[in-house]
């Protein structure tokens, strides 16, 4: 394994299982996290692990948790729900904040 | 917080859906654990989830770091919970409800399965009981202390006399191992 990055990363489906216990090192928690989201054979292992820990801790609720993680996201994506940002974040996004300029030193100067 | 679910979080508010889907992944068991001790209904709770998580990929540009990630989901999915709830006629005082008083709210809840779920949950579970009763006892006892007891790495490895690395690999293996034996449910 090389620093920084997890895009050569070699799968290690231990370090999977200790990052859904939030159990990584600081120093190697962006790697598996970057590895996790190029890696399909670590996400796979993911859901696997996943499922039995959940069964271990509560017995078992869920009939079907891919099913429901794909009917999240294909909600997110059909009905193009997006990330919400702040007022502030959203004014100063957009052009709009610019016809706020000449108010500026009107607020400044009171 | 989990440094994994910051940096999740982070890439989510840069668009990144994917990293949101493995935030959905890592917390939606528990999540539906938590929604299920409130209502019986196991489709209902399946939608509540779902629409927990929809409420959180909304708002989390929102989500700051002060708190744990899942404190922060937990708060949405009570929310969800308390307005479909209202939205029934009932009323559940949820707001004060703290995550380690949910266990003791509505534990009779989670009988509410049909027959035919009782019988796959019992079969479930006696299957689980028997993979777990097949481990290596230093493996049993790593899952044992993280998954019943809830204890930490660093607290198992006091425990259990031995490095972070080797709990890590027998918690690890022990999963693996019950995956195998439960294939057929998964």
């Amino acid at each position: 394994m090389t620093p920084d990055t997890g895009g050569d990363m070699a799968c290690d489906p231990e370090l999977v299982s200790a990052f859904l216990d939030g159990e990584l090192d600081a120093i190697i928690v962006g790697r598996v996290t970057d590895h996790l989201l190029e890696c399909e054979e670590c996400y796979r292992a993911m859901t696997r692990l996943a499922w039995v820990r959940d069964i271990m801790v509560d017995g078992r609720v869920l009939d079907d948790p891919a099913g429901l993680t794909r009917s999240v996201m294909a909600a997110i994506s059909n009905e193009k729900v997006e990330p919400r940002a702040g007022f502030v974040r959203r004014l100063f996004s957009s052009d709009k904040w610019v016809l706020f300029l000449p108010l500026l030193p009107v607020g400044l100067g009171g | 917080m989990s440094d994994a679910d910051l940096i999740l979080v982070e890439k989510t508010k840069k668009g990144d859906n994917r990293a949101f889907e493995i935030l959905v992944r890592r917390y939606q068991g528990r999540l539906a654990s938590v929604i299920s001790r409130f209502v019986s209904d196991h489709a209902r709770v399946q939608d509540l989830t779902q629409e927990s998580f929809i409420k959180a990929y909304r708002a989390i540009h929102s989500f700051r770091g002060d708190s744990a990630f899942f404190t922060w989901l937990y708060r949405i999915a009570v929310n969800t919970v308390k307005n479909h709830l209202m939205a029934n006629g009932r009323h559940v005082p949820l707001s004060d409800v703290e995550l380690s008083e949910v266990e003791d709210l509505a534990p009779q809840l989670r009988n509410s399965d049909t027959p035919e779920r009782q019988m796959l949950r019992s079969e479930l579970l006696e299957n689980l009981r028997k993979a777990i009763d097949q481990l290596a006892p230093e493996m049993r006892k790593a899952i044992h202390l993280r998954d019943i007891e809830g204890l930490s790495y660093e607290e198992i490895a006091a425990v259990m006399e031995c490095p972070i690395g080797t709990v890590r690999s027998r918690i690890f293996r022990g999963r693996q191992e019950i995956a195998n034996q439960l294939r057929d449910f998964l």
